[in-house]
């Protein structure tokens, strides 16, 4: 077992890093908060083009045939950038389930496309949807409206609705960049995936929403630091003084702790159930989100204390990345939530 | 561990493990070692804690002091005192803090004052871990009167029965007198027993508290075995009787992955046992960022202030996994000695734990130096 990234991973990441640094800045954010889209057409297509929405896909399907191991450190930077996408929702999850299915003419329409970015694929957290009228089901869907294709789940089954066959009634989220909605559907009207599995969906989802916590999380602590060592009060830097010095030191302990689990979990969910068993993928999984959820939390409410009144304000900056932290560490399952399966998993 | 009887069991434990090649796998075979890697001692140390084996009376030597010795002394040095360290012949203390020196450590003041080959001392030292009964302390003293602080310092090996040191045992919060306090009146260290430079005893000694820190004197495999008895005690069926004794109540079922966005079934959820399943989580977590650490180290980068955050965060979860199996236990989480819950292991474990945010410097130092090492926040 390794515990560290090849330099090919390392590359891919950075190579990411540097694209969203320079063409996701708060100003792009911004903009797609308020914007009728929901996402960055823009950046959506430059992911495209570097190959990060072709991780998951099979080669055969024009993709890099790649795992979740590869996929991580992508998330975690879209995370530090609050980058206006559904990456999680498409390459995290969508694009593994089609993957994953026996449907093969599924597979073949859809993967090609999606690989370049050239349709949108989201995903519900499985098990989350509930009865509508008549023979309709109901499911919280992210990027509903933008996607044109959903993996959803009914009764533990999952499928695949294009989007011509669901109504979307959207939602706000305090996070802008987040467009939720109420999708309602019938499982008449969408193809079966066979093979892929509502676990399997649930657990990549889980990994993806910590992944970009932990980016998110980082974010909030480097502009924090930046901000702490300018602002002078009483003749000095407010960083020189330790009640500030503790609070960042928590929030820097908790991101060291919880950035190798999720590693370790993407390792996990990316190994055969007969090497590691589903049960203790999820222990990986939930350890993980745990941990990044509750250092994203951290995170949230440490860098606003220590950024004063001016990170209450909506001009700062600073409330883009802590919104994303809240919703982040709410969705695929809260810090106590997994805290709550790991107890049933360690018989407790 | 720290009765004279239980301290002369222990050290027949160490004689023990040393004659199986288990005392310090990590060192090379010259020494009594397997010169394994730092990941295979991580494993070593998960199976040596897995299976209830006893707390390491060498600890302070082989882990704290060795490091030291491996890096600044002589081979003559080496040759002398590592062998009799590993096979637990020698057992050592650290002598560092003194009655005005405590996190501040850079004002000790015990002087050390050369004459010939000789270094003449006098001074006062305290909280030497196992002093009562150790063989050997290793000591940071001030060697230059005229220098302050950080500078004219030197680091010491000085034998128990050096003449003009006095010993006084000093009972620690159990009554076991853990702690010693050295009193040093115009006593002869020779210049062979000088660890690295004269002057330079600073740098010397914070190779020391490198490890002290990090990974090598708390390795996840104590904690993970600790979170593992935590989990069986919460698992464990209810005790009839005195109340209290008990296990949490039966599981549930796990829920479905639904719930997880409904958010309400969250908050049903039993404090107790998610503070159970917290310290399981984080001793994982020191786990694995162990594990990726040995192998960065591996590689040849060196472990900085990283190990700062490291301390904090494994002291402070053995606390709150003590406490936690205390209020498992609870009205009878008081009790002490042999006809408690497990003889008395949990009480004595949190005892122990209590100390952990104070040693090896407090936790608030540790976090000044997270915030002025690591995010390179102002010192003043």
């Amino acid at each position: 077992m390794k515990f560290s990234f090849g330099s090919d991973q390392l590359a891919l990441a950075e190579t990411l890093a540097e694209v969203l640094a320079k063409r996701c800045p708060p100003e792009l954010v911004r903009a797609v908060w308020q914007s009728e889209s929901g996402y960055s057409e823009e950046l959506w297509e430059a992911l495209g083009e570097l190959g990060v929405l072709a991780v998951a896909v099979p080669e055969a399907y024009g993709g890099l045939g790649m795992n979740q191991v590869d996929l991580v450190k992508l998330l975690e930077e879209s995370g530090r950038a609050a980058a206006p996408v559904p990456l999680l929702e498409h390459a995290g999850v969508g694009v593994p389930a089609l993957a994953e299915t026996t449907a093969t003419e599924l597979a073949e329409h859809w993967l090609p496309l999606a690989a370049a970015g050239e349709v949108i694929v989201t995903a519900a957290v499985p098990g989350s949807e509930h009865q509508g009228d008549g023979n309709t089901v109901v499911s919280l869907v992210s990027y509903a409206a933008q996607a044109d294709l959903a993996i959803l789940s009914c009764q533990g089954e999952l499928f695949a609705v294009e989007q011509q066959n669901y109504q979307v009634q959207e939602l706000e989220s305090v996070d802008g960049s987040r467009r939720l909605g109420w999708v309602e559907w019938s499982p008449q009207d969408a193809f079966g995936l066979p093979g892929a599995s509502s676990e399997s969906v649930f657990e990549r989802g889980v990994l993806a929403a910590a992944a970009q916590s932990i980016g998110v999380a980082d974010h909030l602590l480097e502009t924090t630091v930046a901000y702490v060592k300018e602002r002078e009060q009483f003749g000095k830097p407010v960083g020189s003084y330790q009640a500030v010095k503790h609070h960042l030191a928590d929030v820097a302990k908790a991101m060291g702790f919880a950035r190798p689990s999720v590693y370790a979990a993407a390792w996990a969910v990316s190994q055969d159930t007969e090497k590691l068993t589903q049960q203790e993928q999820q222990k990986f999984v939930s350890a993980a989100k745990s941990l990044a959820s509750d250092a994203a939390d951290l995170a949230a409410r440490k860098c606003l204390q220590c950024h004063g009144a001016i990170g209450y304000t909506y001009e700062s900056d600073l409330h883009l990345w802590l919104k994303r932290a809240w919703s982040l560490s709410a969705s695929w399952g809260d810090a106590h939530w997994h805290r709550r399966r790991l107890a049933g998993l360690l018989g407790i | 561990m720290d009765t004279p009887e239980g301290f002369e069991q222990h050290r027949e434990w160490e004689k023990q493990l040393f004659a199986g090649g288990w005392s310090v796998p990590a060192w090379p075979e010259k020494y009594g070692g397997r010169d394994c890697s730092l990941v295979e001692w991580l494993l070593y140390e998960e199976e040596y804690w897995a299976s209830g084996a006893p707390g390491r009376v060498s600890a302070n030597g082989i882990s704290l002091l060795a490091p030291t010795i491996f890096s600044f002394a002589t081979a003559e040095q080496q040759e002398r005192f590592l062998r009799p360290m590993a096979a637990g012949e020698e057992i050592w203390s650290q002598a560092w803090s003194e009655p005005n020196a405590g996190s501040d450590l850079a004002a000790l003041s015990t002087k050390a004052q050369r004459q010939g080959e000789w270094f003449v001392l006098n001074g006062q030292k305290t909280w030497c871990s196992r002093g009562a009964f150790a063989d050997w302390f290793f000591a940071l003293v001030r060697t230059d009167p005229e220098a302050e602080r950080h500078r004219g310092l030197s680091y010491l090996l000085i034998p128990r029965d050096t003449q003009g040191l006095e010993v006084r045992e000093v009972a620690r919060i159990d009554g076991q007198p853990g702690f010693a306090e050295l009193f040093f009146e115009d006593a002869l260290v020779h210049e062979s027993n000088l660890l690295g430079e004269e002057g330079q005893g600073w740098a010397v000694a914070m190779a020391t508290t490198g490890s002290e820190r990090g990974l090598n004197l708390r390795a996840p495999g104590r904690f993970m075995a600790g979170a593992d008895r935590l989990v069986a005690l919460a698992a464990s069926e209810g005790q009839t009787s005195p109340p209290g004794v008990a296990g949490l109540p039966v599981a549930q079922a796990a829920p479905d992955s639904g719930s997880a966005a409904r958010g309400a079934a969250s908050e049903t959820l039993d404090s107790l046992r998610e503070d159970v399943v917290r310290c399981w989580v984080e001793s994982r977590a020191y786990r694995w960022l162990c594990y990726e650490t040995a192998e960065r180290l591996a590689s040849g980068e060196s472990l900085g202030s990283e190990a700062s955050f490291m301390k904090i965060f494994w002291s402070e979860l053995d606390v709150e996994l003590h406490a936690t199996a205390l209020r498992l236990l609870g009205e009878t989480g008081e009790l002490a000695g042999p006809k408690a819950q497990a003889g008395g292991a949990w009480m004595d474990g949190y005892l122990f734990a209590l100390s952990g945010p104070i040693y090896a410097g407090t936790n608030e130092i540790q976090r000044n130096i997270v915030a002025e090492r690591v995010l390179g926040l102002p010192r003043r």
